[in-house]
């Protein structure tokens, strides 16, 4: 389809990082005309902290966005100049990979994908605020003056509102380093009633490759045998580059500790929640004053740059103590900084006000995702911004929004964290958080999203056919495992491949004994860990029926629950300010009782929302 | 509804569990009932019933009284009649069975464990009439008062629940939960962060988990013998000598159910008693007369020591003489009592012989008589009302509430035990049973363990590139 003017434009997206990205290729290819609105066109797909991605549990939610159409795996692999395996002693289901990018074709291959994509328009300019009409949205309005018009938008505007950046004692304003904030979005969100409050992150500083001493350091190279994160791939990677692990010590911490009221962090400018788990080395040097070292891990900035990512060293200490940490550790006693270390404090929603399809419950048609939902993480934002741009692409088609379930997939975990939940510092995803994580594995990806795969249409035909291939190549292994026997030794007599695997013989021992026909490995492997992990997940099944139901009763989104009987005040005023779309989420908030949620399904069904019998 | 099966019959939607609670308050009553409802039922008669002349179940017409004796492995325990329904014409639309026993209320509660052991669960508060009500066996108007009901006994579980978790049952578990916590939360970190060198001692963490193995089989064997809530509530009795404290203790201690672990001591030391009331646990203190000054040093150390028991009781039990007129020790302890007078119940002993009138300051006692056993119960109903701050309770809700912990803990401990299995081989599947044995204790006590456990990693270990 030609566009003809921007009158023909359905769907907006607000921003171009990770979570904008997704969502306009996926509406675009669903369809849907789509306008990308970016500060600038030449930052879409920037990675503006570490240069990697994936890692546990992220790993898992990089092959998610693959098998359910997304771009950032295929463009990682394209960009990739290391890839690890991580966890391969702690059992299947936390098996995770990772993947060190070259930055700067990332940025140019995610930007050449955008521009090549059929029905995906693109626009340099900022949004300054939504036009609403009747509780729907109805357009944009941009800082040069134009009103766009859509039936849906997603907002994914990452740290740019109201961001404001510091090292040490001095703040400017900025949504990133070198770039302006977006200063009146904020009001108009606020404007529909959003709740908005500040999160704080930080990355660290900038080196220049030809001043550290690699010699003092430990190499650490890639895994030879990987699986490249998208089925798609089939193109050339970069030259693969090592990293390097060095450490800092008891000088970097009389540094840290003499200069540490001089961090922003700690001099009370910044006031946002900070990342808990990306601790700046100032936190963890306070945090854990027991603790003699911190691993600093040297990442590549790319193949064609010198600059390197001092990954373990996020500050927001002055430029010059920043500088002397530096001259504490092994190998980074000449560093020289390219660009200095910074926070950034920015504007986040509520993201309880959002469903689980990452519509607003404020406004129909507004679909907000990525950092501002309060996240971090490149992985979380592109999988957030999947499944608002897939949304938005259905509420313009008028289609049953596509909402992922926390045993389906750890982004259905990572948003129904968010929208049961809330979160009261910035989100990143742990295995932790997911309990059936036996079930979302990396290597079944293909098989637990392919109904999802099937139904939205964003995935390509050949691609669907492998997923149904493995599908069935992973059935019959399994079958071949439980039937093909084998005289193991003596003592045990024979027994079937299964019993063997069960009672820890390996699998390439096996396959040095009988010839396992022409199923391939990777069916193969899969299979012996479906086997192992049968049990347990038959024992989640329960689990997963009792929340499945739960899930399938709808609450109307005007109930008022000020009359309900028996329900406690409290109870009451939460559930009001909650307006969960269904049992299930009205169950996920802390402090309604099973009781309540009783009461709750009787009087659903006294108002006819459960047909009785 | 959900999580619901079509029935053959096509009537009732059959929940795929079944379900049990003793439905009369047979504290009271001298008949014991309890209800069963689901697709198991017959299924649990068959294992635990014997209908007289050898009668199949299959064979028992619905709506039909039969007679017979409930067993325990060929050892009969009660016997009884049996009230079968089948579906759909029934309370709930399921197959429904009431047995009703003679028995006591220690028969009821070994029919009832008969019946969990068998394939049912502890019914949640309300939730025959929930049933009822989704099947479609009660209309519109009588589904006016269901929400009333299911909130009014889930208020009241949450009540009983808080009481017997009270003091030294909710302290073992939180020891417990925070063991299970620590282990966890030390896998998690490796798991999670396996690259920021992580000090991980699957030792220490199998030690823990021991440790949680242990904690939890103790505490189900407590639930097991009826004794866990064995350090409940603190009851103090306190009056001048020889107003018959000391009987008082023994009229409350005397039901069948009342474990006596009376602590030897001196006459000037605090005798302590447990027993359940309303099927709370209790602790009994006796105390040391009162008096304003005490003669000598052995008295002051008692005073003192009464002082300390009155300040930490729940609730305290001021026993006077009915028979004759308050003299002026009453009438210390009064004042003595005075400050703590919300937790004061007043009880006027020895009624047999007489009731003189009160003064002013001594209002709506309790009379009773500890030689007749008269007026016992009328202060435990008082002592009931206390403990679960206004509302009655009923031992079944007592009971249920026990049964429904004890069936957690059951998992729990199952769930700790394979974890311990096959934590250094599995790891990621050891920690997942884990936080299954947390999720367990967590429906006891309505917290949720997995932002604790989130928490924990993150303040015990450094991590993040």
């Amino acid at each position: 389809m030609k566009l003809k003017s921007f009158a023909d434009i359905k769907c907006v997206v607000v921003g171009g990082g990770h979570a904008g990205c997704e969502a306009a290729s996926a509406s675009a290819r669903m369809g849907v005309p789509t306008l990308l609105i970016t500060m600038h066109l030449d930052t879409i797909g920037y990675t503006s902290c570490n240069p990697a991605i994936g890692g546990v549990s992220k790993g898992h939610i990089v092959r998610e966005i693959d098998a359910l159409g997304g771009v950032m795996p295929l463009i990682t692999d394209s960009g990739r100049i290391q890839m690890r395996i991580l966890n391969t002693s702690r059992g299947e289901a936390v098996r995770s990979s990772r993947a060190q990018i070259d930055r700067q074709i990332y940025r140019q291959n995610m930007k050449n994908m955008i521009e090549n994509t059929d029905n995906l328009y693109l626009l340099q300019d900022e949004v300054i605020s939504l036009v609403a009409h009747k509780g729907r949205v109805r357009g944009v309005r941009t800082l040069r003056g134009l009103y766009q018009g859509c039936g849906a938008l997603v907002l994914c505007p990452g740290t740019f509102p109201n961001g404001m950046m510091f090292v040490g004692d001095v703040s400017f304003e900025g949504g990133r380093f070198g770039e302006p904030s977006s200063k009146q979005l904020t009001s108009s969100l606020k404007s529909i009633g959003h709740r908005m409050m500040r999160f704080k992150t930080g990355t660290c500083p900038r080196l220049d490759g030809r001043s550290i001493n690699f010699k003092k350091m430990i190499m650490q190279k890639g895994d030879r045998k990987i699986l490249p994160f998208s089925m798609r791939f089939t193109g050339k990677t970069p030259k693969q580059l090592p990293c390097y692990i060095t450490y800092t010590n008891k000088k970097t911490e009389k540094i840290i500790v003499k200069n540490i009221k001089r961090s922003a962090l700690f001099s009370g400018m910044i006031t946002g929640t900070s990342v808990r788990y990306c601790p700046s080395i100032e936190d963890k040097y306070r945090k854990f004053p027991d603790k003699a070292r911190h691993q600093v891990f040297l990442e590549p900035d790319g193949v064609n740059t010198n600059e390197y990512y001092p990954n373990g060293l996020s500050t927001s200490l002055p430029y010059e103590v920043q500088e002397d940490c530096l001259r504490s550790i092994a190998g980074l006693e000449n560093a020289r900084i390219l660009r200095p270390g910074y926070a950034i404090e920015h504007d986040v929603i509520d993201s309880t006000e959002l469903k689980h399809s990452l519509e607003s419950k404020k406004l129909a048609g507004l679909f907000i995702a990525g950092q501002i939902d309060g996240t971090t993480g490149y992985e979380e934002a592109a999988g957030g911004g999947l499944i608002a741009g897939i949304n938005a692409a259905c509420f313009i088609s008028d289609l049953p929004p596509l909402t992922l379930r926390r045993s389906d997939a750890y982004i259905g975990v990572l948003i129904d964290d968010l929208v049961t939940k809330g979160t009261s510092e910035p989100y990143r995803m742990f295995t932790a958080r997911a309990e059936y994580r036996l079930r979302l594995r990396e290597g079944n990806t293909k098989i637990r999203l392919l109904p999802q795969a099937r139904q939205y249409g964003l995935v390509d035909k050949d691609v669907i056919a492998k997923m149904e291939k493995f599908k069935k190549d992973v059935e019959r292994a399994v079958g071949f495992l439980s039937v093909k026997k084998i005289a193991l030794n003596k003592k045990e007599g024979t027994l079937t491949l299964k019993a063997a695997l069960l009672r820890g013989v390996s699998l390439a021992s096996l396959k040095r004994r009988c010839s396992s026909g022409k199923i391939p490995d990777e069916a193969l492997e899969e299979a012996v860990v479906e086997l192992r992990y049968g049990g347990y997940i038959a024992r989640m099944e329960r689990d997963i029926k009792k929340y499945d139901s739960l899930r399938e009763i709808k609450i109307p989104p005007g109930l008022s629950y000020k009359n309900i009987n028996g329900l406690s005040t409290e109870i009451k005023h939460k559930l009001q300010r909650f307006k969960p779309e269904d049992l299930y989420s009205a169950s996920a908030i802390s402090g309604v009782t099973p009781a309540a949620l009783d009461v709750l399904m009787v009087t659903l069904a006294k108002s006819g929302s459960i047909p009785k019998e | 509804m959900t999580g619901a099966r079509e029935h053959s019959a096509g009537k009732a939607k059959y929940y795929p569990d079944t379900i049990a609670a003793p439905i009369s308050a047979w504290g009271h009553a001298s008949v014991g009932l309890i209800r069963i409802s689901g697709k198991s039922t017959t299924k649990i008669l068959e294992k635990i019933f014997n209908p007289a002349g050898h009668k199949k179940i299959n064979d028992i017409a619905s709506h039909s009284v039969t007679y017979g004796r409930i067993h325990d492995g060929g050892e009969v325990v009660d016997e009884v009649l049996v009230f079968l329904m089948r579906s759909p014409r029934s309370y709930t639309r399921e197959d429904v069975a009431e047995i009703s026993s003679h028995g006591g209320p220690v028969i009821i509660k070994k029919i009832f464990q008969l019946i969990l052991e068998h394939g049912s669960r502890a019914a949640e508060p309300g939730e025959f009439t929930k049933r009822a009500f989704l099947n479609g066996r009660i209309d519109l108007i009588q589904a006016e008062s269901v929400a009333g009901i299911i909130s009014a006994r889930g208020e009241r579980a949450a009540k009983i629940a808080a009481a017997q978790m009270g003091g030294k049952l909710s302290r073992k578990l939180d020891e417990l939960r925070k063991l299970l916590i620590t282990s966890a939360a030390e896998l998690n970190a490796a798991i999670d962060f396996p690259e920021d060198d992580i000090p991980l001692s699957l030792a220490k963490i199998k030690k823990n988990i021991s440790r949680a193995e242990e904690d939890s089989a103790r505490l189900l064997d407590g639930y097991e013998a009826g004794r866990l809530f064995s350090e409940g509530v603190k009851i103090v009795i306190a009056g001048k000598p020889n107003v018959g404290k000391s009987s008082l203790i023994n009229a409350l201690s005397s039901s069948e159910r009342a474990i006596v672990t009376a602590i030897p001591g001196t006459t000037r030391d605090i005798i302590r008693e447990s027993v359940e009331i309303g099927g709370i646990p209790a602790e009994l203190y006796d105390t040391a007369g009162l008096r304003k000054k005490p003669r000598g040093v052995i008295e002051k150390m008692g005073m003192d020591k009464t002082m300390d028991a009155i300040n930490k009781a729940d609730i305290i039990i001021f026993v006077f003489d009915a028979s004759k007129k308050a003299d002026e020790q009453d009438m210390n302890i009064v004042r003595i009592l005075g400050p703590f007078r919300k937790k004061t119940i007043m009880a006027g002993n020895k009624i047999d012989l007489g009731k003189k009138a009160l003064p002013k300051n001594m209002f709506s006692p309790v009379y009773i008589s500890c030689l007749k056993g008269e007026g016992i119960s009328g202060l435990k109903k008082r002592l009931a009302r206390h403990l679960v701050s206004g509302s009655f309770i009923s031992e079944d809700d007592a009971l249920l509430t026990s049964a429904r912990q004890a069936d957690c803990l059951e998992n729990c401990l199952s769930q700790i035990k394979e974890a311990r299995g096959i934590l250094s081989r599995r790891p990621a599947e050891s920690v997942w049973l884990i936080e299954k044995a947390l999720a367990e204790l967590d429906k006891i006590s309505g917290r949720e363990f997995r932002e604790e456990m989130i928490n924990e990693i993150f303040s015990k270990f450094c991590i993040g590139k």
